[in-house]
């Protein structure tokens, strides 16, 4: 299988506030042992909620724009 | 072995003299992705040119909104025009978008090359030019027209730079910070284009699919 597509998170800016976590409405996000990690990566929908909660911007889903 | 000099725009065409000149002031200089390169308001204390990697230039308001002015790419430069005005201070913030290496050349030394090296001041005054041509394309983007023009006219424009030089990456939060509005606003306007069918948007991808669409949208169809 493919692996698909996951928020790029800047771990040297991240401040493991954990907001990301609580607001990430398929509970994809954990903070595990002083880490952000993807708990559960192939529910990732790719929604923006935890760039759009993220006060560091260290999350970032970046999209290249071009014509089809 | 090609000269890592060779693909900075402002040295295109210099003669040895003005390259040797440039790299005895140059310092190299490296900074990891979404680091601070320069604070707005701050001494100008350098000219810096981008060897590897991508900047961004923005500006902060007092309640902390940002507005992207642009993004500088790997051959391009950042900082010369404080570098030239009587008060001296940065005009603007700048961050790395990605781990980057950059030239920074002392402001008395940059002005001691413009002073020295003619071909190479004329090459900064086109540069300048270009500038202020990119500023008010800025300023009547942002003051005449609404969200959704702004951003169709946006998504042209970065589809057609993907086919001259390397694309560069936004996220929507990104857009909105160019665009003079705020990620919720700019997310409502995407996904009405893409409900129209005028763009698909995938996981990092947004891809234009009728241009004779977008660019009713972005002369104001509604």
């Amino acid at each position: 299988m493919a692996e698909q597509t996951l928020p790029n998170i800047n771990k040297n800016i991240c401040v493991l506030c954990g907001l990301c976590v609580d607001e990430c409405p398929e509970n994809v996000l954990a903070l595990n042992h002083n880490d952000l990690i993807f708990e559960n990566p192939q529910a990732c929908t790719y929604c923006g909620t935890c760039e759009e909660v993220c006060s560091e911007g260290a999350v970032r889903l970046e999209y290249e724009i071009r014509w089809a | 072995m090609s000269n890592p000099l060779d693909q900075l725009w402002l040295l295109h065409g210099m003669s040895e003299n003005v390259i040797q000149a440039f790299n005895q002031y140059a310092r190299r200089k490296n900074f990891k992705t979404g680091e601070a390169i320069i604070w707005q308001g701050d001494p100008c204390e350098a000219v810096f040119f981008v060897l590897s990697g991508e900047v961004e230039i923005y500006r902060l308001s007092s309640g902390g909104r940002e507005q992207i002015l642009d993004r500088t790419p790997t051959g391009g430069c950042f900082n010369l025009i404080p570098a030239l005005l009587e008060s001296g201070a940065n005009q603007a913030n700048v961050r790395t978008l990605t781990d980057c290496e950059l030239l920074a050349i002392a402001k008395p030394d940059f002005q001691k090359l413009l002073v020295d090296f003619p071909k190479f001041t004329l090459s900064v005054t086109r540069f300048f030019a270009e500038r202020l041509a990119h500023m008010a394309d800025l300023i009547e983007t942002l003051s005449l027209y609404s969200v959704r023009q702004k951003l169709a006219r946006f998504l042209m424009d970065q589809a057609d730079k993907v086919r001259k030089e390397k694309a560069t990456r936004w996220t929507q939060t990104d857009i909105a910070r160019r665009l003079g509005t705020v990620r919720e606003v700019l997310g409502r306007a995407l996904r009405k284009l893409e409900e129209e069918g005028i763009v698909q948007i995938d996981r990092e991808k947004i891809l234009l699919l009728d241009r004779e669409k977008l660019e009713r949208a972005s002369f104001g169809d509604e």
